[in-house]
């Protein structure tokens, strides 16, 4: 009997490896592909049949983009991290601030107020996109960095969502605790509260890096000189248009030189994003 | 006293207004030209935008086109950024756009009236006047000047057919460029099959035709057919030529399987299928000539569009890119000087020195443009391109065109897939553009 549920036990654990080796392979199959065809010389990344394995490989195509538009994309990495960086940082202070004071703070209308805010998650982007354009054109940010950090780091009510759950469940004793030693509200927020909201601070971080790092869309409607440039704009640039096809070897060369940045943060910070994904109780 | 002084400002603020911005009646500063992303293009434009500013120096007006390149290879989202630029006022006054947008750009009121700017092109005899007539002129109003226009025709891939014919006892003819005597559907379709071989990823096809809305005037025209519309403005979809004209797709899509369909070129477009050596004949159009004789290492040939029997002539559906400018621009002046010099038959030359941006509407730059293409691989079949242009139907775009072609082309792959017949897709045309009229789409 024993042996037989030690047995069930282990096809059981077989069972489950190779399907999680098999959805690990198809999950990384478009990386593998990305990474594979930025290294292909252009010529032959649609040779029939296609090599999915092949040695013969070139760094023309990194050598393409490294020369495009005389070497923009540094420009296009420096802008990209500066938005990032900041936007990033932004909305970690605001929505932990916010997550802080609807998860601890008692006064009148939390819950209503935070119910409101969560409502403004339903809210499409697509539908408040001309109206806050107008409204950053006649105030002049359009062409500018503005409209792409600011208000990310005002309000971004899933980070506030996500740090709240997290708050919540940190025992109110220690705010109690904090307060007997003289403990201000501020203080308790930087002493206590964000000390341990580490794992889903870099959670969120990670969430609104990628984010805006990869904000074609909104880059692509408020920026639009040289200057400006972002990597998803340049990445966009190495395409050609319609009508003559698309430059694939550089595209790919690109988005690998782009998934850089968040791979290596990924790898430093895995722990804590693991563990803020499995304690916020979100995906 | 008072009162009179506060009339005069008034009066002169009123008559400064009407002058608009900008000095005299040409309008002067920077003039923002929204262009598309495409980096082969790019010298085409450059080179039209500064032959323009040139002859705007050496005329004395104070006035420079600066291009705003929108980083995008989709009209769509072209479209968006200027759609965005016109409300917040900002970004290019001027600019290119597809064809298809233009009927909603009108109807939205975005686009200044450019009526005087075409009257003056038109009386002039140096530009093909009926170039100007189409979907940019509305209640007698032209919105958009055509930056040129461009055709279909059928590429093909000579060695591939000499290769086939050295190997076969059945020999096959290159595809007729004779567009009063094309190639017949049948011979096409068999031709086709015959050049279609392999299977899976190293499957070669024989054809790539898209069976879109936006080229089913073309094929219903060559087989005696209306282009999607009758005189009275009604659809006729569902008639014969089309059931006719899908049909014969039906056959090679699903019978022959000697056309890709849609997932065959998701990965790699038909367009790079054909320049890597993997379908032997190509519908396209003349925009897709860089790409063919830069990056191609085989003989290519070009053809007439097929048509339906013998003595039917061969039609080619006609695509007119439009240059526009927006409404809500402070220096509407400006921006028409800037136009009319980009019209301009020396800035026009200077574009189609670059075998860019298609047929050239000047007509005594259009052997400029032919010439560029007799320096390149495709020299032999340079007067069938320049016929191609003489028997044209344009795509009867509108407000609600887009939305009916979406919703059609959502449908295609049902059809491909054998969900549903290629009658009844033909019927699904029709009943779809019905509701696209009725606006219940």
């Amino acid at each position: 009997m024993k042996t037989k549920l030690h047995r069930d036990e282990r096809i059981r654990v077989i069972v489950f490896s190779i399907l999680l080796v098999v959805t690990a392979l198809l999950s990384m199959f478009p990386f593998y592909w990305m990474i594979l065809n930025s290294f292909k010389n252009p010529s032959i990344i649609f040779k029939v049949p296609t090599d999915f394995f092949t040695f013969n490989l070139t760094w023309d195509s990194f050598a393409a983009v490294f020369k495009y538009e005389n070497g923009i994309i540094w420009r296009a990495y420096a802008n990209s991290l500066f938005i990032a960086v900041t936007s990033t940082i932004g909305t970690l202070f605001t929505s932990s601030l916010a997550a802080f004071a609807f998860a601890k703070l008692k006064f009148r209308g939390n819950k209503l107020i935070y119910s409101i805010f969560i409502a403004t998650l339903m809210i499409p982007g697509q539908v408040t996109l001309l109206p806050l354009y107008v409204i950053f054109a006649k105030i002049g940010w359009v062409n500018t960095f503005l409209p792409l950090i600011i208000p990310g780091c005002l309000i971004n009510t899933y980070g506030v969502f996500m740090l709240r759950s997290f708050i919540v469940s940190i025992p109110d004793d220690l705010i109690a605790a904090s307060k007997v030693d003289g403990c201000g509200t501020l203080r308790q927020y930087f002493h206590v509260i964000l000390p341990l909201c580490k794992p889903a601070l870099i959670t969120l971080g990670l969430f609104s890096f990628i984010g805006s790092w990869n904000n074609y869309f909104g880059q692509f409607i408020y920026l639009s000189s040289e200057d400006l440039t972002t990597i998803p704009l340049l990445i966009a640039s190495l395409k050609e248009s319609n009508m003559t096809g698309v430059e694939w070897g550089r595209v790919m060369a690109a988005s690998t030189l782009s998934v850089i940045p968040f791979a290596v943060v990924y790898l430093f910070c895995q722990k804590y994003f693991v563990q803020g994904i499995a304690t916020t109780g979100l995906k | 006293m008072k009162k009179q002084l506060s009339m005069l400002a008034l009066a002169a603020a009123a008559l400064v207004s009407c002058g608009g911005s900008g000095g005299g009646d040409t309008g002067s500063g920077v003039v923002k030209f929204s262009i598309m992303n495409s980096n082969n293009e790019r010298p085409g434009w450059d080179a039209q935008i500064e032959k323009a500013n040139e002859l705007m120096k050496a005329d004395g007006i104070d006035i420079t086109i600066e291009k705003e390149v929108i980083k995008t290879d989709s009209w769509d989202e072209y479209y968006t950024k200027v759609a965005a630029n016109i409300a917040g006022r900002t970004g290019g006054t001027i600019g290119r756009i597809a064809e298809s947008h233009i009927p909603n750009m009108v109807q939205k009121g975005q686009l200044q009236d450019l009526t005087s700017i075409v009257d003056d092109l038109k009386s002039s005899d140096k530009y093909v006047n009926e170039s100007f007539e189409g979907v940019a002129k509305k209640d007698g109003k032209y919105y958009g000047l055509p930056s040129g226009t461009q055709h279909m025709v059928l590429y093909y891939n000579k060695d591939i057919i000499d290769s086939y014919n050295n190997s076969h006892s059945d020999k096959i003819e290159y595809p007729s460029g004779d567009w009063e005597h094309a190639s017949t559907f049948e011979e096409i379709a068999e031709t086709a099959k015959k050049l279609t071989s392999g299977e899976g990823a190293a499957k070669k096809f024989g054809l790539s035709a898209g069976p879109y809305l936006s080229y089913a005037g073309m094929y219903s025209k060559n087989s005696g057919g209306v282009n999607i519309f009758d005189e009275a403005g009604q659809p006729k979809i569902n008639t014969q030529p089309f059931y006719d004209v899908y049909s014969w797709f039906d056959k090679m899509l699903k019978v022959d399987k000697s056309m890709p369909n849609t997932s065959d070129t998701q990965v790699s477009t038909a367009i790079n299928r054909f320049l890597s050596g993997n379908i032997a004949m190509f519908v396209d159009g003349i925009w897709q000539l860089h790409e063919i004789v830069n990056y191609t290492e085989f003989n290519v040939g070009v053809a007439a569009i097929p048509v339906k029997a013998d003595g039917y002539s061969s039609y080619s559906t006609n695509f007119k890119d439009c240059f526009f400018a927006v409404k809500t621009s402070s220096h509407s002046k400006a921006d028409q000087t800037a136009l009319k010099y980009l019209m301009k038959a020396e800035s026009i030359k200077a574009l189609a020195e670059k075998s860019v941006g298609g047929f050239p509407i000047c007509k005594e730059v259009q052997e400029t443009y032919l010439d560029t293409l007799r320096e390149t691989k495709i020299v032999d079949y340079v007067d069938v391109i320049s016929n191609g242009k003489n028997k044209t139907v344009g795509v009867p775009y509108s407000t609600y065109y887009n939305q009916v072609d979406q919703r059609i082309n959502q449908k295609m792959s049902t059809w491909i897939t054998g969900g549903i017949t290629s009658n009844e897709f033909v019927d699904f045309m029709q009943e779809t553009m019905i509701k696209g009229m009725e606006g219940k789409l």
